[in-house]
């Protein structure tokens, strides 16, 4: 079933044409904001997720948070949707756009507008990159903690709608757990401060609300995030097993003995290779696993930590821990590890990225179960994994090229997606829902619990005009997604009405 | 994934819908140990004693899920056996029996977090899921047992510190974090500005600082790690352990807890949170009124009648101030005494809006702790 909009079960487009919505903002916002131009629009048709493409019929790129608010004030007054863009690096359509709407990208909002020493926060505009936030503070020995893989393009902004993790988030957290507070622009047009400089504030915890609301809920148009002090020191492992079972059982063995480790990431024998291939890191091709250990923090702390770790990596069966020895070494062993993407693209021309999340303990008997849909639907499927906090991101291999494939590599995500769920996890763990996981969106919750997403969206919107139809699916859209999923002969809610 | 429901939650799911009908409201109660921070309208009781299972423990996965009426001594003692730990100390504040010191349920409703807040996070960190019962009687599932899980809202962490509020927790999921190899305490005499002046040069490269407090005349400092990285920290900073030990342990845990003898006696209680690091040492001085400051200059605890310097100085610092000591009827109209009322009734009328909304999306019929967070709610 499609994630198209179908307006038959996703609800009225509001049919605004671009000629309209184009003289609706040339009265309030400058012409330098606006594009409208066939050549300008093409680069805004996806986001990092490029399988699903449609082009904005207008982008604004507003200068200030002046402008946003008269943007979004003339939208609510016309019901015109709004669908935020930030680097446009997210990997789930959260930033397709829709018909009879208009695309925000807040890009050009980008300056970092205070950093204070003594507190160690960092202010910053929304489409500040996540990496130019560390480089700013580099030269007072701080960073900034979540390090999703797009780092050096991604958007703080849109690290606040994904809730985005990265591979150190089992130590550090995820973004939600390193932002003190957010200055946005409600639906309404009005702006509002959501949490401070505090530890916490009177009320509901909306700040902790907006993370991963995919820019449903409010337009962010200030951050201030937490600072830490670079580790004294850091360690990285190369560790390889002869089976891929084992290795997912030394991760929960290490974490189980009270060792937490920076980060920990997992490849299997296909995206060992490929990386191999590509990036020239020393991995061993003859691994079916490998394991890549972070130790960071106190020098003696660390180095403290190495014997234990060694021994219960051996005992779970390891049959080589490497430990880099050189700077050089280390980038390396990430190189092998943060190249995965690109390297398993040189074995077909097309993959996709899936984002479920586990309990550790599962591990074994996802990757069974991976194997066996691979075989059932023949397409390879290469395994990466940030295997500390249970994140998987199996990569699907196909070629758009051949009639049918995407479909089989859709129909294959979706599988392995349910099968996430029914081992006690989630569809997504850090990519977010967007269009793309919309139909899993079913699966994973009930209509009861749907509607309350919905009635959520609708406190902070009633209208529904940010960035409508993304992560909560309708109920009709489950309804009919389930009439193709039938389980024991029961159509899930039959009582609805399709529209 | 539907769930199978317990004969307990579904006598509460019958109980919720019976008010919704007959328009009444509850107060959710588990041991009743928080009644000094809040005070919803009357209503009756609706105890969560019933849920009192252990649903899941895997240390190797650093999660662990309960029941709403387990107590929070029985779940840190289960942690303890593997050698883990909530991360964010929460209170345990004497209740009507010494085991009775708080329910898991009234610890993520409350989010209230001890000493360790400002480097291990608070409650809302440590939460991965929850279940509910909604206004309308319906059980709802959100989050879940993963660390990483960014389907749908957070609504789990909407539920930290909403009192209640938004619906009647039943289980909750909670991240937990190995015991540390080593802990140590230290106290000297200083200043509070002394004290925070030389935590800005600590903080600025890592530490292994647990615990930072001032009681208005001396210091204390908890560490916990490694055991070499707390010992290089105090040679390395000229720390010499205090000689009563176990006593400048018992701080930590009495601050905790407010079992100090600060915490006692009839003087009204205030807490203030203010960004980290700020030093409000002579401005309380100067008011001649008994201070305790505690998450490295984020949270103080102030002994005093008269509360307007307080709103002043909160507001100064972009902070707020609520009462812990609405043990009295009256109090409720006394301003600032029900827990946040001071900063909502300040609030920017849109978050006010929206406050209003989420009661009305979650709880529209007023089941749930009328008043608890808000007199419009």
């Amino acid at each position: 079933m499609t994630i198209a909009h179908d307006e038959r079960i996703d609800g009225p487009l509001s049919g605004w044409q671009r000629h309209e919505l184009l003289a609706m903002f040339e009265k309030c916002l400058p012409a330098h904001c606006i594009l409208s131009a066939d050549e300008e629009l093409k680069p805004f048709e996806c986001d990092g997720l490029s399988a699903y493409r449609s082009q904005p019929q207008l982008v604004i790129l507003p200068d200030t948070k002046e402008q946003l608010i008269v943007l979004v004030k003339c939208c609510a007054e016309n019901k015109v949707p709004i669908v935020p863009r930030g680097a446009g690096t997210g990997l789930s359509g959260g930033a397709m756009a829709i018909d009879g709407g208009v695309m925000v990208s807040l890009t050009r909002m980008n300056q970092i507008l205070n950093i204070d020493e003594r507190r160690m926060t960092a202010k910053v505009q929304p489409g500040v990159r996540n990496l130019a936030i560390s480089e700013a503070v580099q030269n007072l020995g701080l960073y900034y903690a979540p390090d999703p893989s797009s780092q050096i393009a991604c958007s703080i902004g849109g690290n606040v709608a994904e809730n985005a993790g990265g591979v150190h988030c089992l130590k550090y957290g995820l973004t939600v757990n390193n932002v003190l507070g957010v200055e946005c622009i409600l639906a309404d047009g009005s702006l509002v401060q959501v949490g401070g400089d505090c530890l916490d504030n009177p009320g509901f915890d909306l700040l902790a609300l907006l993370h991963g609301s995919e820019g449903m809920l409010a337009l962010v148009t200030e951050v201030t995030v937490k600072l830490l002090p670079k580790p004294e020191l850091c360690r990285t492992y190369l560790v390889s097993f002869d089976d891929v079972e084992k290795a997912g059982r030394a991760v929960g063995a290490v974490i189980g003995k009270g060792i937490i480790p920076a980060g920990m990431e997992m490849m299997d024998k296909l995206a060992i290779q490929a990386a191999e291939d590509f990036a020239h890191a020393g991995y061993p091709r003859d691994a079916q696993a490998v394991l890549i250990c972070e130790m960071d923090g106190e020098t003696s702390d660390v180095e403290s930590l190495d014997a234990p770790l060694r021994a219960i990596l051996t005992e779970e069966g390891a049959t080589e821990i490497r430990m880099a020895r050189t700077p050089e070494e280390q980038r390396k062993f990430w190189l092998g590890r943060k190249s995965a993407f690109p390297a398993v693209g040189r074995l077909a021309p097309d993959y996709y990225c899936m984002d479920g999340t586990i309990p550790k303990r599962q591990l074994p008997s996802v990757l069974k179960g991976i194997a066996a849909l691979s075989e059932k639907y023949n397409l390879a499927v290469a395994n990466v994994f940030h295997a500390g906090d249970g994140n998987l991101h199996p990569l699907i291999l196909f070629d758009a090229n051949i009639p049918e494939q995407l479909n089989k590599a859709e129909a294959l995500g979706g599988e392995i997606l349910a099968l996430c769920v029914q081992l006690g996890g989630c569809i997504t763990g850090e990519h977010g829902v967007g269009r793309e996981k919309i139909n899993q969106m079913c699966i994973q919750f009930e209509g009861s619990e749907l509607e309350q997403f919905l009635a959520t969206k609708k406190a902070f919107d009633p209208q529904g005009i940010l960035n409508p139809n993304k992560n909560i699916p309708t109920l009709a859209r489950c309804a009919e997604f389930g009439a193709m999923h039938v389980h024991d002969g029961q159509l899930p809610f039959p009582e609805l009405e399709r529209f | 994934m539907s769930t199978k429901l317990t004969p307990p939650i579904e006598k509460l799911i019958e109980q919720v819908k019976q008010a919704t009908e007959l328009g009444s409201s509850y107060v959710i109660e588990g041991h009743a140990t928080k009644s000094a921070i809040w005070k919803p309208e009357k209503g009756d009781l609706l105890s969560t004693k019933a849920l009192n299972q252990v649903v899941e423990y895997d240390p190797s996965e650093l999660v662990v899920t309960v029941q709403a009426g387990v107590s929070i001594v029985a779940l840190e003692a289960l942690l303890a056996e593997s050698g883990q730990r909530l991360s964010f100390e929460p209170p345990l504040y004497a209740g009507q029996s010494p085991e009775n010191k708080g329910t898991v349920g009234g610890m993520i409703a409350s989010g209230l977090a001890g000493p360790r807040r400002p480097w291990s996070g608070g409650v809302r960190d440590s939460v991965l899921g929850l279940h509910l019962i909604s206004g309308r009687g319906e059980y709802l599932r959100f989050g879940g047992q993963v660390m990483k899980n960014v389907a749908g809202y957070d609504v789990s962490r909407l539920m930290v510190g909403a009192m209640g509020c938004l619906g009647l927790i039943t289980q909750v999921s909670l991240k937990v974090q190995p015991l540390p190899q080593g802990v140590s305490c230290y106290s000297w005499a200083c200043s509070t500005t002394e004290l925070l002046d030389r935590y800005a040069g600590w903080q600025r490269s890592m530490n292994p600082i647990s615990g930072l407090a001032h009681d208005g005349s001396r210091a204390y400092l908890r560490l916990e790690g490694g055991l070499d990285s707390c010992s290089l920290f105090a040679s390395r900073n000229d720390l010499t352990r205090c000689t009563g030990i176990k006593n400048n342990g018992d701080f930590w845990a009495g601050l905790r807890n407010h079992s100090l003898p600060f915490f006692e006696g009839d003087l009204p209680l205030w807490r203030l949170s203010v960004p980290p690091l700020t030093d409000l040492a002579s401005v309380l001085e100067s008011h001649s009124v008994s201070y305790l400051m505690d998450w490295a200059g984020a949270q103080y605890w102030v002994r005093a009648e008269q509360t307007d310097f307080l709103r002043q100085l909160v507001t100064q610092h972009g902070g707020s101030f609520c009462s812990y000591s609405c043990t009295n009827e009256s109090d409720l109209n006394v301003a600032g005494s029900a827990r946040g009322s001071v900063a909502l009734g300040d609030m920017n009328g849109s978050i006010l809006l929206i406050h209003q909304r989420l009661k009305s999306a979650y709880d529209p019929n007023g089941v749930f702790n009328v008043g608890a967070l808000h007199e419009s709610f």
